[in-house]
């Protein structure tokens, strides 16, 4: 495991990892430790942090600790399903883009171009405006962001996976009678895999960030808590012009870390697999 | 057979895109509220049906607009068709909440608010990102750079609504400035002086907050591209035959600014949409609090009104800057014309 002790030796890959790894162990563990209910009435409203609430009380009288840890856990769940729509659509249509060449290709590029080019913000916004409020929860939340990213990455996977088909190895593999599939299963997989987890982490951060943008906007989450819910419900009683800042600066913050741990491991996973790519 | 200029091919086939992609949208928009169980447009309808009692009169027009312009009694391909029809028209239909107003009499209404924010802030924020990367790609490795690139890469992961609401808990704590609107509660939209001087006042913050978030963008690919073009053989030779520094960062700049010319050019098709959130967070009567408010009061035809148009400039600013990417730099003129 030669990789992963030189991964643990750059200080941006550990720092990320750590950070995000901690937000992780909050969203897990947290609810688990802090046994107060994020939907029950505590006191009144408004009420600032305090030792018995440490973050205060939101305008429906909730704590507001409880409700973070809670969002946490739901918006990483968000994430993890759209990442994981998102990815499984991109490599799945990226490689075979690639090794099937042809009219395939041209297809799953004009797709893809389309996906591209309509933002998918926009599209994730149509596709929850018409759906109903009652059933918009983690799943079909990380269902409609899923669907409507993976337009970039299939073209990334697609363009990785053309410079290594042209290796000697692949020809071997043509040769000796390989099919198609296997070839990306045994050969491809492998090689762009550092790549696939850094797609993923890219990924998952800005379904987080996408969830909290529908969400905001009124088209997002309604039945599950997540980081978005709490700032639809901050924005929707005015709590930041009322300078109530408590229901307000911790999800953001939260939301910051992710996307700033997250892309200190993909940066660093990218320099470290293909150096020369790197700029910074 | 003569032989077409690969220059027109490759518009032509740029156009294509767009019309597909424009296409495919409009498609969607037709046929989510069709197919989704219980369906929301019916659902509309048939609330609309029931407030009837209240105002009988308005409620009956509003309907019978509704039905005409939806057809839900006519089967689906025939109701496809008119949909296309009318969006080639320019016919958006008429909205639900300030009937009998046209949804393009409300996007006219609130376009010019938006506009007025987005564009300074985004132009604003290409001039100085662009200089502020070249600084930081001709001292690579450097200090400078050293303070630059974390600073840009932090503004960049930021969303400029989550800046927004931190500047409007700034206004609020220090009450330097107004933390929502576009102008007074009292007063007019009028081109006064004080009038201006009150917009302006309560411009900075929303203005701040889209210019500083595109900063971080802006900044790092233009240092990408200036140190990608300093690795360049003209570099060197400018710097061998003596030439200044600061001559030579001037070339820099504009060598570099060719790619970001077409990143402007997106970005602006894309600001009306990317912005929507922070105007909801500053309450400013542009496009997107007036998405929020129709999403809010479900009306549909406003939804679907903004959506066409927040597409249609998106994939219209799209063609146009791959155009003027073509069109500015000769390298990729003379690749299209094969020589």
């Amino acid at each position: 495991m030669s990789i992963l002790t030189d991964l643990f030796r750059i200080p941006k890959f550990v720092a990320g990892l750590a950070i995000f790894l901690t937000i992780v162990a909050l969203g897990l563990v947290g609810p688990l430790i802090y046994r107060v209910s994020p939907t029950d009435i505590v006191g009144p409203r408004y009420t600032p942090p305090s030792p018995s609430h440490p973050l205060g009380i939101d305008a429906l009288g909730r704590d507001v600790l409880a409700q973070l840890l809670y969002g946490i856990r739901g918006s990483l769940l968000v994430g993890a399903v759209a990442a994981g729509i998102a990815l499984g659509l991109s490599l799945f249509l990226g490689t075979i883009a690639a090794v099937f060449g042809g009219l395939v290709d041209k297809v799953i590029m004009v797709i893809s171009e389309v996906f591209i080019i309509i933002p998918s913000l926009l599209l994730m916004m149509v596709l929850a405006a018409y759906l109903s409020p009652g059933a918009r929860n983690i799943w079909l939340v990380g269902f409609v962001i899923g669907i409507t990213s993976w337009g970039g990455w299939a073209r990334g996977f697609r363009s990785r996976t053309m410079s290594i088909l042209q290796s000697e190895f692949i020809k071997m593999a043509i040769l000796s009678g390989a099919s198609r599939v296997s070839i990306i299963l045994r050969d491809i997989v492998p090689i762009i895999s550092p790549y696939i987890l850094a797609s993923f982490a890219m990924l998952f951060t800005s379904a987080i960030t996408a969830e909290v943008g529908l969400t905001i906007v009124g088209v997002g989450m309604t039945k599950d808590i997540t980081l978005g819910l709490i700032l639809y419900i901050a924005q929707l009683y005015a709590n930041i012009t009322q300078g109530i800042w408590w229901t307000v600066v911790p999800p953001t913050l939260v939301m910051i870390l992710i996307y700033l741990s997250l892309y200190l491991v993909a940066i660093s996973l990218d320099e470290y697999f293909s150096p020369k790519l790197g700029t910074a | 057979m003569p032989k077409i200029n690969p220059f027109i091919v490759f518009i032509l086939k740029r156009l294509g895109i767009m019309v597909l992609s424009f296409f495919v949208a409009s498609t969607i928009m037709f046929l989510l509220p069709r197919i989704i169980p219980g369906n929301p447009l019916a659902v509309k309808v048939y609330q609309i049906l029931q407030q009837s009692a209240s105002n009988p009169e308005m409620i009956k027009s509003v309907e019978k607009m509704l039905m005409d312009y939806f057809k839900l009694d006519r089967p689906l391909y025939e109701q496809y068709f008119d949909f296309l029809i009318n969006l080639l028209h320019g016919d958006l239909g008429k909205s639900i909440t300030y009937f009998p107003r046209t949804v393009n009499e409300i996007v006219a209404m609130y376009l010019p608010w938006t506009l007025a924010l987005l564009v300074p802030a985004i132009i604003a924020s290409w001039i100085v990102g662009n200089y502020v990367g070249v600084i930081a790609a001709m001292n690579r490795g450097k200090a400078v750079d050293k303070v630059l690139l974390p600073l840009l890469a932090a503004l960049q992961g930021t969303p400029a609504y989550v800046f927004g609401m931190y500047l409007v808990l700034l206004a609020v704590a220090t009450k330097w400035f107004p933390a929502s609107g576009a102008y007074s509660p009292t007063a007019i939209p009028s081109l006064s002086w004080s009038f201006i001087v009150d917009y302006l006042h309560h411009y900075i913050l929303p203005f701040l907050s889209i210019f500083l978030t595109s900063l971080g963008g802006w900044g790092l690919s233009m240092r990408n591209i200036a140190i990608q073009e300093l690795s360049m053989d003209y570099m060197d030779y400018a710097r061998v035959i003596g030439i200044s520094p600061r001559k030579t960062q001037s070339y820099l700049f504009r060598l570099s600014a060719l790619p970001q010319i077409v990143g402007l050019a997106i970005v602006l098709g894309w600001s009306v949409a990317g912005s929507i959130i922070t105007e909801i967070i500053f309450a400013y009567p542009g496009i997107g609090t007036a998405l929020w408010s129709a999403i809010q009061a479900q009306d549909y035809m406003l939804i679907q009104g903004y959506f066409v148009i927040l597409i249609g400039t998106i994939l219209l600013a799209n063609f146009i800057s791959e155009i003027i990417f073509a069109v500015v730099d000769p390298r990729v003129r003379y690749a299209y014309a094969g020589e």
